[in-house]
């Protein structure tokens, strides 16, 4: 926030200066007491608004065009289509999820197969020699 | 003195100080942009696109320019709007700063590629597209003649003058206090007064002929 200016011709012409010949544009903390001044000093008050309004009429013919209306219908869109894109991290999730899990069946069958292999193995040939046995005994 | 060019084309009226109903507004319209909702986005577009285009083409001084700023400036609110805080801000105070923050790299990015070419430094990368112009007309040297200020100066100007942003909003908006964006603004016109004053009679005389014939610029 600005500090506070006694209004005096030195001031009057600063703002006059700064922000140019409407009152209207001014600080809006100090527009009441320019008011005062200028109904005080009219003479020396709107001499320098005048100055001032002057080269705003100057600067009022460098106004820059507006936006072609195309550019804001490409803008808005723009905005629309990320709304209903799927967020980015979506994608890195499902990504980390199927290495996730191609990992861990990796791993399983690593960890569960020989056991299973194993267990097997050895039924099967259990169950072989057991018949093998009754054979030889004739029953 | 009335300036219709510039409500007509900026289309919002002169703010006076935001408060709560303000911020409640900025809020809501925040939040609507960040759940998606086309109407909110389309709203902010249209409330925010002019100040963000006006600053882009002062400072760049090239249209086209203008037009990739504006775009590269709306991606970033579109993902940046959840941290839009209505209580430090108004929200067309913060897109302007973002596209500001944007002109100033591109700036930048042009001063240094100037450098590394060995090509005679310039004060202002916008001056180079401005000084085209031939300054036969009144609006060709008052544009020549904002077009050479320096950057900062032209784009307190750009705020307060052409956008009719408060001193307290262009202040927000540059980072500044106010005390220096009212220095920032005497500086500036001040030198455009020294500049335009030898023709100030016919710049004025040819002013008047261009708003009274309501010619569009």
């Amino acid at each position: 926030m600005s500090e506070m200016h006694t209004m005096n011709p030195d001031r009057f012409s600063e703002l006059a200066d700064a922000f140019g010949g409407e009152l209207s544009r001014w600080p809006s903390d100090e527009q009441a007491r320019a008011q005062a001044f200028l109904s005080a000093e009219p003479e020396l008050a709107q001499a320098l608004l005048d100055e001032a309004a002057a080269l705003d009429a100057l600067l009022d013919l460098d106004v820059t065009a507006p936006p072609a209306p195309a550019l804001y219908e490409t803008i808005a869109a723009s905005g629309i289509r990320r709304a209903f894109a799927p967020p980015r991290w979506a994608g890195i999730a499902a990504a980390i999820a199927l290495m996730c899990g191609a990992g861990t069946g990796w791993l399983g069958a690593q960890m569960n197969t020989p056991t299973n292999h194993d267990a097997l193995y050895a039924n099967a040939f259990s169950v072989l020699s057991e018949t093998e046995t009754l054979f030889e005994d004739g029953s | 003195m009335s300036r219709p060019v510039l409500k007509v084309i900026d289309g919002s009226p002169r703010r006076t100080g935001g408060g709560e109903e303000a911020r409640a507004a900025d809020a809501r319209l925040a939040e609507g942009v960040a759940q998606g909702d086309a109407g909110a986005i389309r709203a902010l577009t249209q409330r925010c696109l002019p100040r963000v285009h006006g600053v882009a083409s002062r400072l760049l001084g090239d249209r086209d320019e203008a037009d990739d700023v504006a775009q590269e400036t709306f991606v970033k609110v579109w993902r940046k709007i959840a941290l839009y805080d209505p209580d430090k801000a108004r929200l067309e105070t913060w897109v302007t700063r973002i596209a500001m923050n944007a002109c100033y790299d591109r700036l930048r990015k042009k001063r240094e590629s100037q450098i590394s070419e060995d090509a005679p430094e310039q004060m202002d990368g916008a001056a180079s597209a401005e000084s085209r112009l031939t300054g036969e007309d009144a609006l060709s040297r008052v544009r020549l003649a904002v077009a050479e200020l320096p950057e900062r100066q032209k784009l307190a100007l750009q705020l307060c003058h052409f956008q009719d942003h408060t001193n307290i909003e262009a202040a927000q908006i540059m980072e500044v206090s106010v005390e220096a964006l009212e220095s920032l603004l005497a500086r500036a016109r001040r030198a455009l007064k020294a500049k335009l004053a030898a023709d100030r009679d016919e710049l004025i005389a040819d002013a008047a002929g261009l708003h009274g014939s309501g010619k569009e610029i």
